[in-house]
């Protein structure tokens, strides 16, 4: 169907949606399997939208990611960064999630001698395993600091039967081995585009419990979030909202309400 | 699905390599001058090529499909959330929450959703439940029976495998099983076999216990059988079947009740003994005997476990936990939490020495002093009362009558008449005294007039004056409203605000807030404010803020939960009522080992105070005195014990002492432990029974109360069992606490068990019989005509594909068909396809109150403590909430010693557990390698420490901050020290989680093979054994002598750099 | 000090032959490893992305490109008193980007693919170009050197000096040795030359761009490190072939010392705007004080950082050597400007050092430390034993270079004939 007449039925079942508990989440069931579709529409601009105000601090999107994404100790897609603000007995505490910014302009893309990273018309700038040489430029100029290289390294000595699972990672299913891909290269977030994929919605904000992360379309001016429903435009004119480093111009697709 | 992926893989690849290598080869054929000149021109297409390669739809993601899902409940803690596992190739990949529970996602995706719909949606859960695959997997999880190597000392750490069923018959026949004289099996324990002559003890034994009987009399008239009693001259601790003890730890729902049917029903004794008084218990108890249910003439109990509405709640204070961090539970919680703040902007104070994460984000951090949370509350009363800020119209509500006249659905004692006895509120006074009526109704005052109450009457509503006072005929009675008002008045703002360290405006600021937001307000508390000594009387004093505004049962107020459906019967609807369902029941009788739920006055024991060890008339699961007790043999020895999932030793305050008794084979001749590793404790056993990890176990968890729509989430096994599987009666199984259990009532010939043990021609030989009758009952639903609907052919068929890498011992749909009752199949497997039953999140409200309210009284005023004593100092105990200090058994107060300058306490990570979790979860052990003793930067300078810097920690009890593990380790506790703003000088925190010197950390010999300890998973260290213990008692923490809460936060300790 | 391996005694040497033996086994050992166990025993961390490697590697291609520019001033400024150097020049120029080009493929996670580089050319990415002018850079100085020494090997093939087959390999079957056989040599050793000197200088300059455009790393970024490079290219360059000069070279005494001395100046001259430089920009960032650009400059200058720079820079690598090269007590002696020559090479290593780690050290958000716990994640890097060994066998392997090319290069000779062949014609 046309994207408006899309738009249209997921806007109507938002209507029933403010009306009861099970519309409204069902938005997120509804999102999902729209923003399915949206896959084969230009003008895709996948971002997140993380209120930092509502988030609690509990790293269950680290682990998540870690789970999803099968990472290897010493490789962390996403960080939650913690600070103590003030001093006795005037303070707060401040969590920030981290994953990779999917910056519309790039610093990774541009020095990557082989074209290994790239940004994807959808913005989410992925890695080609099979052509990464493992220079780690990517990471010297990722000013997020979001890249890792993979040293090799496994969780424990026997591989558990979950670590001898390929990682779904860009649907290529890779299996752990020496010295083979991913091992020697540079990995980051990639927004779980698996995921997206299948129209899921990256495993950290799926799992979030502060609803902190919202994930969806930011070039689509409905595009609502895929795991909470909220319109994303209105979420970003609704507080103060800032990116990371702007001044840097990598026009980062991940905003936080502050 | 994946095989497919997997060989699409290379499929996907190789060309692409080939292609770029001859390409490449044809340039490199020149000179490397020449390929990188034309390679620039070429990429171009190459790499459009490439990205439209990967792009290819090639994206085959199959763990989210239906098949690939089977919805069980978490047990990382105790929270139980519902959640979403994901099996590829027989192996969980991966752990989600269940959307369509509302415990995990509100709103839920709604329950009647098809699985095939609702696998797209994701429910929310912890890092500890993302983190369950580390769990499951862990490489030092036990798999088979082991038995202490026979020569060797308890937690020598010599072992050797034992054939499960050998096993069984050794535990059950006893005799010389570890060449040190004869062990008593169970079989030697089970010594009062015929429930006829149970019964008649048992009724004589409660006439001792009213004085209607005497002792010689009891002897007399079964002369015939005193033999099975530990103690004819005591005849009310009962029979020797009481020598067994069941410490069962952490028990989940569905294993509870299969313990108490093989304990209690079926071995006849009554010492089942579960972890909660190391937990919360006197929150529970407040909470539980301040909704006492009064039922013709009988206080019959109430509810345990109350929460704000934190989804619509305005205003919140949080004693000593939070949102975020702990509590029941985060998912939850949190989300609630932080929708409620990003939408309503609800204001929240948070009440603990340290700036909790939840505390990070409130909008005010009251940082008082540890134990005082009671002085606290009671300065909001005094103030709240003066102000005339409280709801009277519902303080005056008498009744349910009067309530509903209000659209109120709970009520309160305010207006409740007590009697003065000896210049102390003793009782409420009955209606019969007071000449206005029966003896089962309560007297109020209305202008003057004496009104005679029944608390439960719906049609007369009755109200009464909060400030009466009656004097006639040597009665002297006051209403409890105004008794609880003098209390308050006891001390003045200033006095209260001194005892918590904290400003007066604080006080006034809270209690102005907390009544200006009407029922929309709320009074939240957990462990930081009850587990001290003066736990119960800090948790009556905060309960009564709730009750002061009546905010039970509204939208935003207090909330009891939506409760769940009748897993074990019982209800209309349900086909199988498990009481009923068994052969011959034991009426299990006598005092409990731990002297739990008995009063010392009312035992043949009593011959004045002090008691030997106290008695605990109010509470119950009194863990951290079960092993002691043992120690002592008070008031009897225990000849087996069973230990299920709890490492007291590990977790309890001063566990370390326990140690020598668990050591001591005379103290408990048998001790047989169920666990998933070789724990802290369970490493002193004599047998040692693996368990399945909850991924591959059944149950049926409740959860909490802050979820308000009815919910019964299912657990039910998602992998293979990674235990060993046996055959039992040509049954497969795999060895967990069901089998074992099973197989001991069979060997022990126990009724209720094996063949018709649940009644003629319903056997009990496996674990489904149990599990998929209560799925049945959940599926049936509690009232007739509440069932769910009936799976579908397509259902039907997920069901059994979702499954198909589950072997015959834990999955066999024909047995499970049978277990359940073909006739409720259809039903059960419904629920089983969504992981358990729920009422939809859009049913949470009626306009502006809860769907399922608390609908009851509220006591100001508690009768049942009011009526009893302290066994130790035989002092009476308090009806109102009281002020008190940290005190020993004896009342003594603990006091402060120049010494020891800093007060210990201790809190738990969001992502660390019960014992388990980090550091031996490798991922979250990425998150905290090693906690610390957290300290503000005022402490560290006048220390002179840095952060890092490693320091020791020692008490009066524990001068040298060291403990002793009886196989000769001696070990510290030492670590390294934090420094923050966030805590109140004074203070120190030691996270819980770490500090194992077992789970996997240690090295065991089995079989006479090392089996190599990872010593990472002894990261960082617990407090546990620095706290105080009770001297005068012995071996024991500090307790709380009404709730029975062991003591975490009333010790002083003093900083060792090292 | 006394510069002649003649006068060594042979059991000092075969020792000297025997360590050098064993460091390049061990160097060896560790990088087979690296193709065995992959990039598992490296050092480096998530934050110190680039270790001792990457620094050696610029270390390296910095001499090479010295080297280079410095044999340009023979063969296409037809500098005089350098002459004898020429052919040196440009074989140390080719040792060293070999002695590079090993330890940038073992840094690589995956070195098996590099080609990729060429075959899938990014445009914008400064590392592609590097690749791209390694190959041509390689490519001019192979064949330079031919033409350089062309007679010399010639003559050795006519004369029937063993090994033989090697003389008539390298000849590639050329036998003339006419004036116009000298001439055409010599057109070519400057058309290479000119072709070489923007090659060389993009190649190092690039390496400089590399870091210089990183705006993630504030004191990379800038247009102060293609020029630094260069310049320390340079120095680093005079540095080593006045070293190797003053030690091997068997020019009749006079020459010699005239030769390494004007090899000092030049070096002096260079060195002395390298430090003009790094004093500069250590000055103006610690003076504007941007915490992610200080930060970096107290690990220098306070930080775990100061010996290499208080010592190995700035003493060893700058003040010593001036010294020794202004004091006439020392600057007549061939030895003491060998030696001098010498430090100011070390010194240059440790410089890369400084130029390399500590603006890796601190992470982009300093909060993350903490947040995420393994050792790829903790502050600081300290070099692993896989990382140390296989520098120091590169290096060991150096040492060879110049052993054998010393042995069996014509070098001298070469440059001789070809300048009197020259002379005679001009
Ligand atoms: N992440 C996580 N969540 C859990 C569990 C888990 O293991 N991990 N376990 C579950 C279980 S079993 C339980 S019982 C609950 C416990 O839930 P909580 O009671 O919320 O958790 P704790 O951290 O034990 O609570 C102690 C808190 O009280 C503070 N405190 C200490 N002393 C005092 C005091 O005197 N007064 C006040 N006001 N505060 C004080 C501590 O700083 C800490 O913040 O959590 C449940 N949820
Ligand atoms: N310092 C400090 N101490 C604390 C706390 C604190 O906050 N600080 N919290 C207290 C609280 S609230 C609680 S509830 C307790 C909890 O403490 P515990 O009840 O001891 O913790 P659990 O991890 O529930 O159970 C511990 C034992 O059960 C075993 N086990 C784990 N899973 C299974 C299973 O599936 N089956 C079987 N059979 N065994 C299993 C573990 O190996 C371990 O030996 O700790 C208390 N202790
Ligand atoms: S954050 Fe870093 S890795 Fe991610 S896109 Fe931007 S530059 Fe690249
Ligand atoms: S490491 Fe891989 S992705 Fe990063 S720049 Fe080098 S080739 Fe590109
Ligand atoms: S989007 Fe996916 S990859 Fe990125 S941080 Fe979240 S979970 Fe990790
Ligand atoms: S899961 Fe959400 S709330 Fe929790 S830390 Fe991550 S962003 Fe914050
Ligand atoms: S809160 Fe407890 S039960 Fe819920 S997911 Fe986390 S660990 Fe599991
Ligand atoms: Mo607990």
């Amino acid at each position: 169907m046309s994207k408006s007449e899309k738009t249209l039925d997921r806007r109507q079942f938002l209507l029933l949606g403010g009306l009861g508990g099970a519309g409204a989440l069902a938005t997120a069931g509804i999102a999902d399997a729209a923003a399915s579709n949206e896959q084969n529409q230009g003008s895709i601009r996948y971002g997140m939208v993380v209120d930092i105000r509502k988030c609690v601090g509990c790293k269950s999107c680290a682990v998540a990611c870690k789970a999803e994404n099968h990472t290897p100790p010493g490789v962390a897609y996403s960080v939650v960064m913690e600070q103590e603000i003030g001093t006795y007995p005037d303070v707060r505490r401040r969590f920030v999630f981290r994953p990779c910014m999917q910056c519309a302009t790039p610093s990774c893309t541009k020095v990557c001698p082989t074209k290994a990273t790239h940004i994807r018309d959808d913005g989410i700038v992925a890695i080609d395993y099979d052509r990464c040489i493992g220079c780690r430029y990517c990471i010297a100029a990722c000013p997020y600091g979001v890249r890792a290289f993979d040293y090799g390294h496994d969780y424990h000595s026997a591989p558990t039967p979950y670590e001898n699972q390929p990682s779904p990672e860009y649907g290529q299913h890779k299996r752990r081995a020496r010295n083979t891909s991913p091992i020697g290269n540079v990995r980051k977030c990639h927004f779980c585009l698996h995921r997206i994929k299948k129209g899921l919605a990256p495993a950290c904000a799926s799992t979030c419990l502060g609803n902190a992360i919202h994930f969806g379309n930011l070039h689509d001016p409905e595009a609502r979030c895929w795991v909470h429903g909220e319109r994303l435009r209105s979420l970003l004119a609704s507080h103060n909202n800032i990116r990371l480093k702007e001044e840097l111009g990598n026009n980062p697709s991940v905003y936080y309400l502050i | 699905m994946t095989d497919r992926s997997q060989k699409e893989n290379p499929a996907e690849q190789q060309p692409m390599e080939r292609r770029d290598f001859l390409r490449s080869a044809a340039f490199l054929g020149g000179t490397g001058l020449l390929s990188g000149v034309v390679a620039p021109v070429f990429s171009q297409m190459a790499h459009a090529q490439r990205m439209a390669e990967l792009d290819e739809g090639k994206h085959t993601y199959v763990q989210n499909d239906p098949e690939h899902i089977i919805y069980s409940v978490c047990l990382q803690c105790h929270t139980s959330c519902s959640i979403k596992c994901k099996v590829v190739n027989g192996v969980m990949v991966k752990v989600d929450g269940n959307a369509m529970c509302p415990q995990n996602r509100v709103p839920n995706v709604p329950y009647a959703t098809s699985p095939e719909k609702a696998a797209v949606a994701e429910g929310k859960i912890c890092p500890k439940g993302q983190a369950g695959i580390e769990t499951l997997y862990d490489p030092h999880r036990v798999r088979k029976v082991l038995k202490r190597k026979p020569g060797t000392k308890r937690g020598g750490g010599q072992w050797v495998t034992i054939d499960f069923h050998t096993a069984v018959k050794e535990i059950v026949g006893g005799g010389d099983l570890f060449g040190e004289g004869r062990v008593e099996g169970l079989k030697d324990v089970y010594v009062l076999r015929d429930r006829a002559i149970a019964k008649a003890m048992a009724a004589d034994v409660a006439k001792i216990k009213k004085k209607a009987m005497t002792v010689e009399e009891f002897k007399s008239t079964h002369a015939a059988n005193l033999g099975v009693l530990i103690d004819p001259n005591h005849p009310d601790l009962g029979p020797k079947n009481n020598q067994f003890v069941f410490l069962a730890g952490r028990i989940q729902h569905g294993r509870n009740e299969l313990m108490k049917r093989f304990t209690n029903a079926s071995f006849g004794s009554v010492n089942t003994i579960e972890h909660t008084t190391i937990c919360e218990q006197s929150h529970h108890i407040a909470y539980k005997a301040m909704t006492d249910k009064w039922d013709e003439g009988k206080w019959t109990g109430g509810k345990t476990h109350m929460k704000p509405d934190v989804g619509a709640v305005r205003f919140v204070l949080f004693f000593g936990t939070g949102f975020s961090e702990a509590n029941f539970g985060p998912p939850i919680l949190s989300q609630l939490m932080a929708e409620n703040l990003a939408t309503n902007g609800v204001k929240f104070a948070v009440l603990d020495p340290r700036l909790s994460r939840s505390a990070g984000k409130a909008d005010w951090w009251i940082p008082l002093k540890p134990g005082s949370d009671g002085a606290f509350a009671m300065g909001m009363v005094r103030w709240i009362i003066d102000n005339d800020r409280m709801d009277r119209r519902y303080l005056e509500n008498a009744n349910a009558a009067a309530a509903k006249d209000d659209k109120e659905t709970s009520w309160s004692t305010a207006a409740y008449l007590v009697k003065i006895q000896d210049g102390r509120p003793a009782r409420y006074l009955r209606a019969d005294e007071a000449g206005v009526g029966t003896k089962v109704e309560f007297v109020v005052s209305r202008g003057g007039r004496l009104l005679p109450v029944d608390p439960n009457n719906k049609e007369k509503a009755v109200e009464g004056d909060l400030d009466a006072t009656l004097h006639k005929d040597g009665i002297e009675a006051r209403t409890a409203f105004a008794l609880l008002r003098d209390r308050a008045r006891e001390m003045t703002l200033a006095q209260y605000a001194q005892t918590c360290g904290v400003s007066e405006d604080h006080i006034v600021e809270m209690a102005k807030r907390f009544t200006s937001y009407g029922k929309q307000a709320a009074a939240e508390f957990y462990r930081g404010a009850v587990q001290h000594t003066n736990g119960y009387y800090n948790g009556q004093a905060i309960i009564t803020l709730n009750v002061l505004i009546g905010n039970s049962g509204w939208k935003g107020g207090l909330c009891a939960g939506g409760g769940h459906w009748h897993e074990f019967g019982g209800s209309p609807g349900n086909p199988y009522d498990f009481k009923k369902m068994h052969p011959s029941k034991f009426p299990a009788f006598g005092v409990m080992s731990n002297r739990e739920k008995n009063r010392f006055e009312d035992s043949t024991l009593f011959a004045g105070y002090p008691a030997k060890r106290p008695w605990y008339p109010f509470t119950s699961n009194v863990y951290q005195e079960a092993i002691p007790s043992a120690g002592d043999g008070y008031p009897y020895p225990v000849k087996v014990m069973f230990l299920h999932m709890g490492t007291p030793v590990f977790s309890t305050p001063a566990g370390d002492k326990q140690i020598s008794i668990l050591q001591d084979t005379k103290k408990i001749p048998l001790l047989v432990a169920c666990d998933v590793v070789i724990g802290e404790t369970s490493m002193y056993a004599d047998y040692l029974f693996p368990d399945g990890s909850f991924y591959e176990q059944f149950g049926t968890p409740h959860s909490p109360p802050v979820v308000l729509t009815k919910v019964s989430p299912f657990r039910q096994p998602v992998v293979g069992p990674l235990t060993e599987t046996i055959t039992l009666d040509g049954l497969e199984m795999p060895i967990n606490l069901e089998a074992f259990l099973i197989a001991v009532a069979k060997q022990l010939g126990l009724p209720g068990f094996g063949k018709d043990g649940f009644g003629p021609g319903k056997s009990f030989n496996h674990q489904d019989d149990w599990y998929l009758k209560a799925a049945a009952n959940i599926a049936m639903g509690d009232k007739q005509g509440e069932a769910v609907p009936a799976a579908g052919a397509s259902e039907m068929q997920l069901f059994a594909k979702a499954r198909t890498h589950l072997p015959k011992s834990i999955f066999d749909i024909e047995r499970w068909k049978n277990a359940a009752g073909a006739d409720y199949w259809p039903h059960v497997v419904y629920v089983l396809n969504r992981g358990g039953r729920s009422e939809d999140t859009d049913k949470m409200y009626k306009g502006s109150t809860q769907s399922h309210p608390y609908s009851g009284m509220f006591q100001l005023f508690v009768e049942t403590v009011a009526q009893g004593k302290n066994s130790i100092s035989g002092k009476s105990f308090d009806g109102l909430p009281r002020v008190e200090p940290a005190m020993f058994a004896n009342e003594t107060p603990v006091g402060s010693d120049k010494e020891y300058p800093f007060r210990l306490i201790t809190f738990k990570e969001i992502f660390g557990t019960q014992s388990r979790t980090t550091p031996s979860n490798l991922w979250l052990d990425e998150l905290l390698p090693e906690n610390a003793v957290v300290m503000n930067r005022l402490d560290a300078e006048k220390l002179g420490l840095n952060p890092g810097d490693r320091v020791r920690l020692a008490s009066q009890a524990n001068t040298e901050g060291k403990y002793n593990l009886g196989n000769g380790e001696v070990r510290r506790v030492e670590g390294k020290v934090r420094v923050v703003e966030g805590m109140r000088p004074g203070v120190v925190a030691v996270s819980w989680h770490f500090g194992h010197w077992a789970s996997g950390s240690r090295d065991a010999t089995v079989d006479g093979q090392l089996v190599k300890g990872d010593p990472t998973r002894s990261r960082g260290f617990t407090p546990n054994p620095v706290f105080l213990e009770d001297t005068g008692i012995g071996r024991v923490c500090l307790t709380d002598p009404i709730g029975g809460s062991a003591s975490f936060y009333d010790t002083d300790v003093k900083i060792i750099r090292v | 000090m006394q510069n002649n391996n003649a006068s060594t005694s042979p059991a000092l040497r075969v020792i000297g032959y025997l360590v050098l033996a064993a460091l390049t086994l061990a160097g060896l050992w560790f990088a087979a490893d690296k193709f065995v166990s992959g990039p598992i025993h490296e050092g480096t961390t998530q934050f110190v992305t680039w270790g001792i490697w990457v620094s050696g590697y610029i270390f390296f291609l910095g001499l090479s490109a010295g080297s280079f520019l410095i044999s340009t001033l023979i063969y296409v400024f037809g500098v005089k008193q350098l002459e004898e150097a020429g052919p040196a020049a440009l074989v140390q120029a080719f040792g060293c980007l070999v002695l590079g080009g090993i330890l940038i493929v073992l840094d690589a996670g995956h070195p098996e693919r590099m080609y990729m580089v060429l075959l899938h050319f990014n445009p914008t990415s400064v590392m592609a170009y590097m690749g791209l002018f390694y190959n041509l850079y390689i490519a001019i100085l192979l064949v330079e050197i031919y033409f350089a020494i062309r007679p010399q090997l010639v003559r050795k093939v006519n004369d029937g000096d063993r090994p033989g087959w090697l003389y008539r390999l390298l000849s590639l079957g050329s036998r003339r040795l006419d004036a116009e056989s000298f001439r055409r040599d010599k057109k070519w050793l400057m058309i290479l030359g000119i072709l070489g000197i923007p090659a060389a200088i993009i190649v190092h300059g690039g390496v400089g761009t590399i870091f210089a455009v990183a705006k993630a790393r504030p004191n990379w970024l800038g247009g102060l490190f293609p020029l630094l490079f260069i310049v320390s290219a340079l120095t680093s360059g005079g540095a080593l072939l006045t070293f190797l000069t003053a030690a091997f070279s068997r020019l009749p005494k006079p020459r010699k010392l005239a030769l390494v001395r004007s090899l000092a100046q030049l070096t002096l001259t260079v060195l002395l705007i390298d430090a003009l430089i790094v004093f500069a920009d250590t000055l103006t960032t610690t003076y504007g004080g941007i915490p992610a650009q200080a930060s970096t400059e107290h690990l220098v200058l306070t930080g775990p950082y100061r010996w290499i720079f208080w010592i190995g820079e700035v003493a060893v690598g700058l003040a010593l050597p001036v010294l020794i090269i202004l004091l006439p007590a020392t600057n007549n002696r061939v030895g003491w400007l060998g030696f001098a020559g010498l430090c100011v090479a070390i010194g240059m290593l440790g410089a890369r050092l400084t130029i390399v780690l500590p603006p890796q050290i601190t992470p982009a958000f300093p909060d993350s430390l903490g947040a995420y716990n393994h050792l790829r994640y903790t502050y600081g890097y300290f070099p692993s034993t896989a990382d140390v060994m296989v520098l120091v066998g590169v290096f060991a392997l150096g040492v060879w270079m110049v052993v054998l090319a010393g042995k069996y290069l014509p070098l001298e000779e070469a440059s001789l004939t070809s300048a009197q062949e020259g002379g005679a014609l001009s």
